[in-house]
Parts: structure tokens; sequence; C-alpha cells
């Protein structure tokens, strides 16, 4: 692995192919160049991040508590503006564009507690023109949730349960989910990883920061390794898993042992 | 977007106002009734004072909510975990700043309107309506008299100008204050009341500023000429009226101008400084 590495992560695998030269003429979908974060002078959380994603991949944030995963989101959500360095969704700054774009899934409940779960479907059909309530209400309806229930009155798995079929109802180009699975039991999480997988917009990429490696790993097309603001490793699972010859869950082990 | 925006911030607010508009509206009717019946039934003596002390409890609640609402739907909404929804919907983040500055105005109106409806209730009586008729004609023929003279009906509309002024820009400086706070992080209520009160101050020293530089024309002369008028039969000073005038509209300028300096503060701190926890 290159700590220094000041070279641009490509995660794309036409890209790597030598003759596909029209996969490289679309802006990526999501490029950062020499992104910085400062909250004090304690230290970068984001520190020269220079990064090119393209559409149809799915991508594993992996790093421990603070490393910067959270950071990263909310600056390419636009919650957040850089200390220095640019970041472009499709070519275009943070902005009104780029958050029709990109669907986010905070890692915390930031619904209206008091709505109902079909006044909250209404909402988002309100203000994303690229919201499908028939999926929205056939998942829910897969989970046994009733629309008409009130957030408030549900369990908190089932508010995130809720949280993910808004996020993923979404045909977005880019999901960016944290921590989707974080407090959920085992088989919860299996039928999230699966609802992902089945119900994303086909083109698009979806980016699932997490610590639970070992659930993930399966579905992941890339990986992206950051460690204290810095990305530590970034490509294909399968080429990382060829070179270090382990799971990327016993790597991101070794790598980030305390 | 606004309007959809507008729908959704009357949709959540709503639930909290019109609750407290019906028990105001509920209560001005139980104290009627308990002026019905004094004469007959002593024993309502005690009753009746818990709901005169309630009546004016709701009073005061209903008049200070659309302040508090305001308030607390900024912050929870905007700069609190509510604002992970909020700032990533595709709009323009000033939009927000007048979606809440907007349901603001109008719920302290509704407040009031809520207010006159339950004194209504109170002083409800045979012939009440013809008397409220009777007594609006004859503001109606007051104001007519009034904007015929063309001073005092100028004094009349930079009166009305500053209320509608300095209604915005407190509003606006709640906000302002609350998005600065928001930059200290672990001590956010506390950073937006210290800049409150910032804010308060500087404004405060502006105005005195103004006053002086005023003081020193010729605004504010009221003796020189004697300049009178007549308006319904009763002489008036017009120079006092202008100087009113004057003094009124100074004064609105300079809020309106806070206004916007606070708007400008909010709109910045919204979208280059945002920082939810």
């Amino acid at each position: 692995m290159n700590e220094q590495q000041p070279t641009t992560h490509n995660l794309n695998a036409a890209e790597n192919a030598p003759n596909k030269p029209e996969a490289v003429a679309a802006p990526p979908l999501l490029e950062c160049r020499h992104l910085t974060k400062r909250y004090s002078a304690m230290g970068d959380a984001l520190s020269d991040i220079n990064l090119k994603i393209y559409g149809g991949r799915i991508i594993g944030l992996l790093g421990p508590n603070g490393s910067g995963k959270t950071t990263f989101i909310k600056l390419v959500c636009g919650l957040l503006e850089p200390t220095a360095g640019e970041i472009y969704i499709n070519g275009i700054a943070p902005g009104v564009e780029s958050k029709l774009t990109v669907a986010y899934l905070p890692d915390r409940i930031y619904l209206n507690n008091w709505m109902r779960v079909r006044e909250l479907i209404a909402f988002f059909h309100d203000f994303y023109s690229n919201f499908n309530s028939d999926k929205a209400y056939s998942m829910l309806e897969h989970l046994g949730i009733n629309p008409d229930d009130r957030l408030k009155t549900m369990s908190k798995g089932t508010k995130e349960k809720v949280q993910l079929i808004l996020t993923m109802s979404r045909e977005a180009g880019l999901y960016l989910l944290d921590e989707p699975i974080g407090g959920v039991d085992p088989a919860a999480r299996d039928y999230i990883l699966n609802t992902i997988l089945t119900n994303y917009n086909p083109g698009a990429t979806v980016i699932m920061s997490t610590h639970l490696i070992s659930d993930i790993e399966r579905i992941l097309d890339d990986a992206i390794f950051i460690n204290r603001g810095k990305i530590v490793l970034a490509g294909s699972a399968d080429d990382i898993r060829a070179k270090n010859g382990k799971s990327i869950d016993d790597l991101f082990r070794e790598v980030f042992k305390c | 977007m606004l309007g959809k925006l507008l729908k959704h911030e009357f949709k959540s607010t709503a639930r909290i106002f019109i609750p407290f508009y019906f028990a105001l509206i509920g209560v001005a009717a139980i104290l009627k009734l308990f002026t019905l019946f004094e004469s007959r039934i002593n024993i309502l003596v005690l009753p009746r004072a818990l709901f005169i002390f309630l009546y004016a409890v709701l009073v005061a609640i209903v008049f200070a909510l659309a302040y508090i609402i305001t308030c607390t739907r900024f912050y929870r909404n905007l700069l609190g975990d509510e604002g992970y929804l909020m700032h990533t919907l595709p709009v323009k983040p000033y939009l927000h700043i007048w979606t809440k500055l907007i349901t603001g105005i109008v719920w302290l109106f509704a407040s009031i309107l809520a207010g006159l409806l339950s004194v209504l209730v109170l002083t409800l009586r045979k012939g009440l309506f013809g008397d409220i008729i009777k007594g609006i004609d004859l503001v109606f023929k007051q104001l007519g008299v009034i904007l015929n003279n063309s001073s005092a009906g100028l004094t009349l509309a930079a009166f009305i100008l500053m209320l509608a002024v300095v209604l915005i820009n407190s509003f606006l400086m709640f906000y302002a204050s609350m998005s600065v706070g928001q930059l200290i992080r672990r001590h956010r209520v506390i950073g937006s009341i210290a800049a409150y009160f910032g804010f308060s101050f500087i404004t405060q020293m502006i105005s005195a500023v103004v006053m002086f530089i005023l003081s020193k024309t010729n605004t504010f002369d009221v003796l020189q000429n004697g300049n009178v008028g007549v308006i319904n039969g009763r002489v008036v000073n017009i120079q006092i009226l202008n100087a009113i005038t004057a003094f009124l509209l100074v004064f609105s300028v300079l809020y309106t101008l806070t206004a916007i300096g606070y708007y400008i503060i909010t709109n910045y701190m919204l979208k280059k400084k945002l920082n939810l926890e």
C-alpha cells in the first residue's frame, strides 16, 4: 500500500481495460482533486483526496471511526464546504443539480418523528423528480411496514429500514450510504444488502461506508481504505484480494490494527 | 420549490398552533358560559378564577408562540438532525430562509386573529356585531379624514411601514443569531444567544449614531414657523407630523438595512459554513 501516493485513484474497470477509449470520454460521476477539510488546527479531517469514480460500481468506503468517511460523504452531499480542493459530480460542483443526482442516507434518524410513512413518501415525491413512490410502497409491503404508521411508534431498526427504503426508491446516479447496516441484527443486514443490490438504479454507483466488512465484502466491486483523512488503498476488490492474498476483511484488520 | 417548502412548513407548524388556538377560544367560551350562569351558581367562583388565569396564560403563549416556534423550527429543522434532510433537498439555501420567514409572519398574524376571535367570544352579547360594524365604520371615517390630509396620511403610512420592517427584522435577527451560533460546535445554543446580544448591541450603536447625526440637522426641528393645519376640525402642528414621519422613515430604512444584513449573514452561514452534528 502506498501511504504517500499523490496520484489520483481511478475506480473504473473499463478504464483499466486498454481498448475501451469511449469509457474515458464521459466525465467521472464523482471526482475529487486535492480535497481537504480542516475543522481545527488539530489536523485535517480529510487531507489531499484525489479520486475518480465512475458509474455502475458498488464501492466500500472502509476505515476506522474518525477516519474521515462521514466527512467525505458530507462534502459530496454539499453539507460541508471544502477547506481546499474541489469536488465535481458529473462535472459540476455540489449544488442544486448534484443534490438531485445524489441520494444520501445518513447514519442517524433524520426524518420527522411525527410524520406517517405515507406523508414521508409524499414529501420525497414532492421534492425529488426521480423518486419512485411505487417502489417505496412495494418495499414497505415486503417488510410488513404499515405506511400509515407514524415514525415515532416504530423501533429504531424499523425507522432505519424506512429511511433506507426512501433512499433506495430514489432513481439517483450516486448513492451515499453512511453505515447502512450499523445498528441492525445479522438477518436484517442481509435483507438490507439485498435491498441495496436489487433496487439501486442500474448504471448508478453505490458508496457504502462501514466497518462491518465481512458482511458487505461479497457485494463490493471496489474498495477504498481510508485512515486519518487519507486514502490508504483504493482499487477493485478482486485486485486487492489477489495482490494481498487475503480477504478484504482480513486485510482491514491487519491495516487498521490498534 | 418555495411553494412546496411552504406547504410542508405550514403542515409541520399547524399541528402546534391550531390546538393552541382552539384551546384559547375554548377557554374564552367556557369563561363566557361562567358569566352567563354567574348569577345563579356561586360555587363557580374558584374554577372561574382558574379559567381566567388559564385564559391569560394562553393569550401570552399564543402571541409568544409565533416567535418561539419560528426559532425552534429554524434550529431543529435546519440546524439539527432534520438538517440532513432539508439541506440535501435540491433547493437553494436561501429558499429555506424565506420559507421560515413567511410562515413566521403568517402565524403571527394568525395568532393576532385568534386573539381577537377569543375576545369576540368573551364579549359575545346581543347586538355585539351591530356595535362592531358601527365601530369599524367610525374608524374608517377617521382614516378617511386623516388620509385626506396628506401629512397625517404619510405619518400613518410610515408607521405601518415601520411596524412591518421591525417585524421582519426581528425574525431575521433570530435566524442570523442561530446560524452564527451553530459555528461553535459544542455550545450552539450559547453561541446563538451570544450572537443575538451581539447583533442587538450593534443595532443599538448604529441607531444611536444615526439619531445623533440627525439631531444635528433640521429634520426634527419642530418649533419653526408654526406650520399648522386642520384635521377634522382640530388644529394640528404639521411640523410635528413631519418630524414624526421623518423619524419613522429613517428608522424604517435603518431596520431594512439591518434586515438585509441579517439575511446575507444567514444565507452565507447556511451555504458556506453549515456544520451539522
